[in-house]
């Protein structure tokens, strides 16, 4: 009597299968923690500038120790604020735009004195309180239009 | 005879994985889309004025992402008026322990303050989910879109329920003006007496 000889090539995709799942398991891992810290990163805060027809507003950010000039991004620290937002404020007072302060939770000091400086160079100011963290985003132009989502 | 070739492996648990790939895929999409929701504002032309005539002042705290009334009206303002221009002791009016719900108020020569009573005020949910609330408040204390001048003195820890309050009281007609607050949340409010500080309206166009 003769032992029976396997039929077939058996085959398994056990093997494979436990691979794919450790694969899984790492991603899960690494994306969790991706969206943790998506999570604990605030969003972009979008701004859509209603803008007026015949005054051009001049968006500055106040943080707690420097200044954004929008829509170009430059930072200017508190500590030259009056010869570089005072030159700044001298052109926007010759062009006949106006001053609009974005007041960070902890821009408060910076808000007066660029509101000092606005007013000693007689530039209109106008002022909104936005939100901590994330950049603040202008449409294309920097003035009146449509956000990229298409909100009003 | 020939023999049949057995094929031993189930493809089953292989497409159970795949499900559940498709399946966090789309968690994932959906958690992406969710956070990649910018926060949008719209800002209109917001442009300082001196305040209209005829509009009268009521004055809020936004501290702790909720707003309280100060209600100055409720506090001996005559007396301490009197008391100054008299120098008269602000010790008397001080042992009445002026108070309004939300603030205990002292005297003294160049001002006074307000100490938070640690009273809830219209917090973040209730702007947003009872704003009639706040509407209502107001209106006890006197107040119309004709004649008053919603006024917000705005901590850093506040400026979220600041900007609930205010769409809440541009839609019903209101006037606004507000003002950053640079202290800490702990600190009392404090009230100096000088030049200057005239009340000041935010115009949105």
């Amino acid at each position: 009597m003769t032992a029976r000889r396997p039929s077939g090539p058996d085959f398994s995709l056990f093997p494979f299968l436990s691979v794919l799942l450790c694969v899984m398991g790492v991603l899960v891992v690494v994306l969790s923690g991706q969206t943790l810290l998506a999570m604990h990163e605030p969003p972009d805060q979008l701004i859509r500038i209603a803008g007026d027809a015949e005054r051009s507003p001049r968006y500055v950010e106040c943080r707690e120790d420097e200044i954004v000039l929008h829509p170009e991004g430059r930072i200017v620290p508190s500590a030259r604020l009056e010869s570089e937002l005072g030159e700044e404020l001298r052109l926007m007072k010759a062009r006949g735009e106006y001053l609009v302060l974005l007041i960070r939770p902890h821009g408060a000091a910076t808000y007066a004195h660029c509101r000092f400086l606005a007013m000693s160079f007689d530039v209109e100011v106008g002022k909104d309180a936005i939100l901590d963290g994330g950049q603040v985003v202008f449409d294309e132009s920097g003035r009146a239009g449509v956000t990229p989502g298409g909100q009003d | 005879m020939a023999r049949r070739v057995h094929m031993v492996g189930s493809l089953d648990s292989f497409l159970d994985i795949v499900a559940n790939s498709i399946g966090m895929l789309m968690l994932i999409i959906a958690m992406t889309a969710i956070l990649n929701d910018d926060v949008r504002i719209s800002l209109g032309t917001p442009m300082m004025a001196p305040a209209r005539a005829g509009l009268e002042p009521l004055r809020f705290e936004c501290r702790g992402n909720a707003v309280y009334p100060l209600e100055l009206s409720r506090l001996p303002l005559d007396d301490y008026q009197v008391a100054l221009a008299t120098g008269g002791s602000f010790e008397r009016i001080n042992a009445l322990g002026p108070r309004t719900r939300h603030y205990s108020a002292s005297f003294h020569r160049d001002g006074f303050a307000l100490e938070p009573l640690g009273t809830p005020g219209f917090g973040l949910r209730t702007i947003l989910d009872e704003p009639e609330a706040f509407l209502e408040d107001v209106s006890a204390a006197g107040g119309s879109a004709e004649s008053t001048l919603l006024y917000f003195l705005v901590r850093p820890d506040s400026h979220e329920v600041f900007r609930l309050v205010r769409d809440v009281a541009i839609d019903h007609g209101y006037a606004i003006g507000w003002d950053p607050y640079m202290d800490q949340t702990d600190e009392p409010l404090y009230f100096f007496f000088g030049p200057g500080g005239g009340l000041m309206e935010d115009l949105y166009r």
